[in-house]
């Protein structure tokens, strides 16, 4: 399946990794086995190399999957504030339990200005933290193993806090790049590196725990032992349990991570820090 | 950027991912954290502002009762002191009322013993009326007899002698 080798050189490199089957892998297999079956009913599985809008239909599935875990997270939120009460009950109690805990997880770094980011890190920590958790379903694949993924929303993360440091200082946000002022000219360029590392380090972070976390599942299952050559014993088990708390911690880094580069972008500092 | 070709960079699939998820962003905002924050909001404000009332009438009812418990005291103060008042007059009321009854009796006992005096002088003049009547009788009678003059100044001796027994 994954591992076919196929023309494309340029994904290569992304493209031969092992995976679990996707959901329409595992269609294609049923076919499979129903064409296996019954050879006369000519049934066709799903082409995954065949381009759909210049990319294969392998190369949609990540995209696919962040679809899903979108309309998930819309789907709840919809379904949760459909009828707001002032006690709350089942999906809103649920709702405003994970608000109110972002709200105070964040309030820490960000003081008084909670409430007016809360809506971007609030929708990147839940996205990510279900995009991480997707991969455990059977059939699912965790869209964050791919790092258009994840630099599709650090980038967002580096736009918005230098807006906001912008926003908020004007001109002078620009003065951290000169500090200490008598050494100007050495820490310019390196801070600018640093600045610019920033969105790269907390995409390549994301991306890399993801994928291996991703590929060891894949693995312990293909090792997957079976006692009489019949009942498999799930040795994966383990790592499953490993991947929720990875999942769960990477969402809270890179969460936390973009807090505080908002809340240094944004900070009035009086007192040198 | 370069760099992160060979991990499978696609700027296409980056794009797309990225309009995906600013679009769940925008509903995310819209449904979900607006709404429970403004919800959250309300329900702080509500709470607060029952608290508030609900204190305020507790600082009412304290100042209320703070006025009643003044009003009772000085009712009670007030009540002492009729009652003082009332018993000091009385015990006056009485002390005056024991005086004159005595004054009274004392009067009633003169009045009395007045009364007896002249009764007894009454009857001592009445018993004297008598006596002489008593006594003209007995000296007609005496004459009427012829008694002789011995016989008869023995009588009147005798007589008086008996009057004057009498006086005492």
């Amino acid at each position: 399946m994954a591992a076919e080798a196929h023309g494309q050189a340029a994904q290569a490199g992304a493209e031969q990794r092992l995976e679990l089957p996707s959901i329409f892998d595992i269609y294609n297999s049923a076919i499979d086995a129903l064409n296996y079956y019954f050879p006369n009913l000519h049934l066709s599985g799903i082409d995954m190399h065949k381009q759909y809008f210049g990319f294969t239909l392998h190369e949609w599935t990540p995209t696919i999957m962040s679809c899903l875990v979108g309309c998930v997270l819309v789907g709840f939120s919809l379904y949760a504030t459909r009828r707001m009460e002032k006690v709350p009950r089942g999906a809103q109690a649920f709702a405003e339990i994970v608000v109110e805990g972002l709200y105070n997880f964040l309030s820490d770094s960000l003081g008084k200005h909670t409430a007016r980011y809360l809506p971007f890190l609030g929708t990147l920590f839940l996205y990510i933290i279900l995009m991480n958790l997707w991969g455990l379903l059977p059939m699912m694949h965790s869209p964050t193993n791919k790092i258009n993924t994840t630099l599709s929303m650090a980038l967002p993360v580096f736009v918005f806090y230098n807006y906001e440091g912008i926003r908020m200082k004007g001109l002078k946000y620009f003065k951290h790049f000169f500090e200490p002022l008598f050494m100007a000219p050495i820490m310019f360029p390196l801070h600018v590196i640093g600045e610019l590392v920033r969105p790269v380090s907390l995409s390549v972070r994301l991306f890399g725990n993801l994928t291996g976390e991703d590929l060891t599942l894949a693995l312990l299952v293909m090792l997957t032992p079976f006692v009489f050559n019949f009942i498999p014993v799930p040795i994966h088990l383990v790592m499953v349990l490993m991947a929720l708390l990875f999942s769960t911690i990477q969402a809270v880094i890179f969460t936390l991570l973009s807090t505080v580069y908002l809340s240094l972008a944004i900070e009035e500092h009086e007192e040198g820090h | 950027m370069e760099l992160l070709k060979p991990l499978g960079l696609n700027f296409k699939l980056l794009f797309i991912q990225f309009v995906g998820f600013m679009i769940l962003f925008w509903m995310l905002k819209k449904f979900l954290f607006t709404r429970v924050l403004d919800m959250i909001q309300r329900r702080g404000e509500e709470i607060r502002s029952a608290y508030e009332a609900n204190e305020k009438a507790k600082q009412e009812a304290e100042a209320l009762r703070r006025g009643y418990e003044q009003k009772l005291q000085e009712a009670r103060a007030e009540a002492d002191a009729i009652l003082q008042t009332a018993r000091q007059t009385a015990e006056k009321l009485g002390q005056e009322i024991i005086e004159k009854t005595r004054q009274e009796a004392a009067q009633i006992r003169e009045r009395g013993l007045a009364e007896i005096e002249q009764e007894k002088k009454k009857v001592i003049t009445e018993i004297r009326r008598d006596v002489v009547n008593l006594s003209v009788d007995i000296a007609r009678r005496i004459i009427d007899k012829a008694v002789d003059q011995r016989e008869a100044e023995r009588l009147a001796d005798e007589v008086i002698g008996a009057i004057g027994s009498m006086r005492t």
